[in-house]
């Protein structure tokens, strides 16, 4: 799949022949290809002291194998005693032999997959992206400054930026986005989601990890631990939809290409790093959570293999 | 097919070819695999002004930034990885240089380099498919090398021709960027 969704408007005597076996386009400029976005987010502006998770964590599904292994729980005692308890995270690894022949997924739908997907309730807030995400003249397509944003409030990544309450999200413009990969110190555990929603987690030690591993391309897992550091290929980012990193006890920093760092420091309460693909855009933010439940509070599904 | 040009050779192409208003710039190039991390290739294109600087910040542009042509019924072809249309009469007045960069795509994880690279090339030809120019990147050992320079479109007296260049840069991309004074 092309990544079609950072085309320039200004180079039109610049066209690139497509191959014959391309798949369509399934960008749209400033839209996402799935179908909307569900973006709650815990509303900062209220005034009640304990950020509020607005959708309640879904029941999670995992099916585990018969004889599995030890379970991981990341659960943490939860800030609001007086909500059902949310179910505990349950990670069970495959047994051996199975885990022998797990399967390297690549993101074609390959068959066999349970592909577990999101339901919407009515209600639910939608995030839709803006069609029109800026104006831009001719050759200068450099993300307008935060002041002509049109639709979010989000600032761009310019220089070393450290999240808080104050300032919990950045974004990455399209080239930023787009070079090389990321790499990020400090998870424990993460985790991810593509954008056709296969899914998982995988904890640094791997004994949490969910069935389903993250997809390769170019011989890379396009998310995964590695020498302790999360790395994500971003060249393919186009694939991914989110990821979320969590760690109890350390700062999180999120180096770019150039060596620049987003920076989470573990003194800011109960946070989490959560990673969206918007647009052509990626998109770091500060998530307030009362559960290191990752799965269950942001309705990811963990991907199942059905031989 | 075209003798192929040497480093810095040359071609005066619309003065050749006076009713040449498109090109189509063609890439391609094959990849040493193994089990593990491969080396991904990608081609692109900064547009410089006469003082042979990228005009703007935004210069870059990433060949999967390029808009495919509407209603195009031409497809990459001649077992080219890419290919480039480029309108000469809609280039702007202030784009003096097309520059064709290609980089191996520098992930944290056994990027690569050119050295896992044959059979490298650039040509250029007609939007009919007739070749009228080849530069063939020399399959050097290019260890170090993780940017390189394929060559470039550029304007002289009202005319437009090519120049093989084949440039490698140890420092990659941001080596290119910085040279070119673009950001990345």
């Amino acid at each position: 799949m092309i990544d079609r969704s950072v085309m320039r408007n200004d180079v039109g005597f610049l066209r690139r022949r497509p191959h014959r076996n391309e798949t369509p386009a399934t960008f749209q400029l400033s839209e996402p290809s799935f179908g909307k976005l569900n973006f709650d987010r815990p509303d900062r502006r209220s005034t009640t002291a304990e950020p509020q998770i607005l959708r309640r964590p879904a029941p999670l599904d995992m099916t585990t194998r018969e004889n599995a292994p030890s379970k991981i729980s990341f659960d943490r005692p939860s800030r609001h005693p007086a909500q059902p308890p949310t179910s505990s995270l349950s990670l069970s690894r495959a047994s051996t032999a199975e885990s022998s022949s797990k399967p390297a997924q690549s993101d074609s739908g390959v068959s066999g997959l349970s592909l577990g997907g999101t339901t919407r309730t009515a209600g639910e807030k939608v995030y839709i992206a803006p069609k029109n995400p800026g104006s831009r003249s001719s050759l200068s397509l450099r993300p307008p400054m935060d002041a002509e944003l049109p639709k979010h409030s989000v600032p761009y990544f310019r220089s070393n930026t450290e999240l808080s309450l104050d300032k919990p999200a950045v974004r990455l413009d399209f080239r930023q986005s787009a070079i090389g990969s990321i790499t990020i110190t400090g998870p424990q555990a993460f985790a991810w989601e593509m954008q056709n929603k296969l899914g998982g987690i995988m904890t640094i030690d791997g004994k949490g990890d969910s069935p389903v591993e993250p997809p390769l391309f170019g011989g890379r897992r396009i998310i995964e631990f590695h020498k302790g550091d999360v790395v994500i290929g971003i060249r393919h980012a186009a694939r991914i939809r989110r990821a979320v990193f969590a760690s109890h006890s350390t700062d999180l920093r999120v180096k770019l290409y150039d060596g620049s760092e987003i920076f989470m420091p573990s003194g800011a309460g109960d946070n989490v790093l959560l990673l969206s693909r918007i647009g052509h855009e990626l998109e770091f933010r500060m998530e307030a959570i009362h559960s290191y439940d990752l799965l269950g509070v942001f309705s990811i599904k963990a991907s199942q293999v059905i031989f | 097919m075209v003798r192929p040009l040497t480093a810095g050779g040359n071609v005066a192409l619309t003065k050749e070819n006076p009713h040449l208003r498109e090109v189509v710039a063609g890439f391609g190039w094959s990849v040493i695999t193994g089990n593990g991390p491969q080396t991904e290739v990608v081609p692109s294109a900064i547009l410089c002004g006469k003082n042979g600087k990228a005009i703007t910040d935004d210069s870059l542009i990433f060949f999967n930034q390029m808009q495919s042509p509407e209603g195009s019924i031409n497809y990459v072809e001649n077992g080219d990885k890419e290919q480039i249309e480029v309108s000469f009469d809609s280039v702007p007045e202030t784009v003096e240089r097309i520059v064709f960069v290609v980089y191996i795509n520098p992930e944290e994880r056994r990027p690569g380099n050119f050295s896992a690279v044959r059979e490298a090339y650039i040509h250029i030809s007609d939007p009919e498919g007739k070749e009228l120019t080849r530069f063939e990147i020399p399959n050097d050992s290019n260890i170090s090398i993780t940017a390189m320079i394929f060559g470039e479109l550029y304007r002289h007296n009202g005319e437009w021709k090519f120049r093989a260049v084949g440039q490698g840069y140890s420092s990659g991309l941001s080596g290119i960027a910085k040279d070119f004074g673009v950001a990345i």
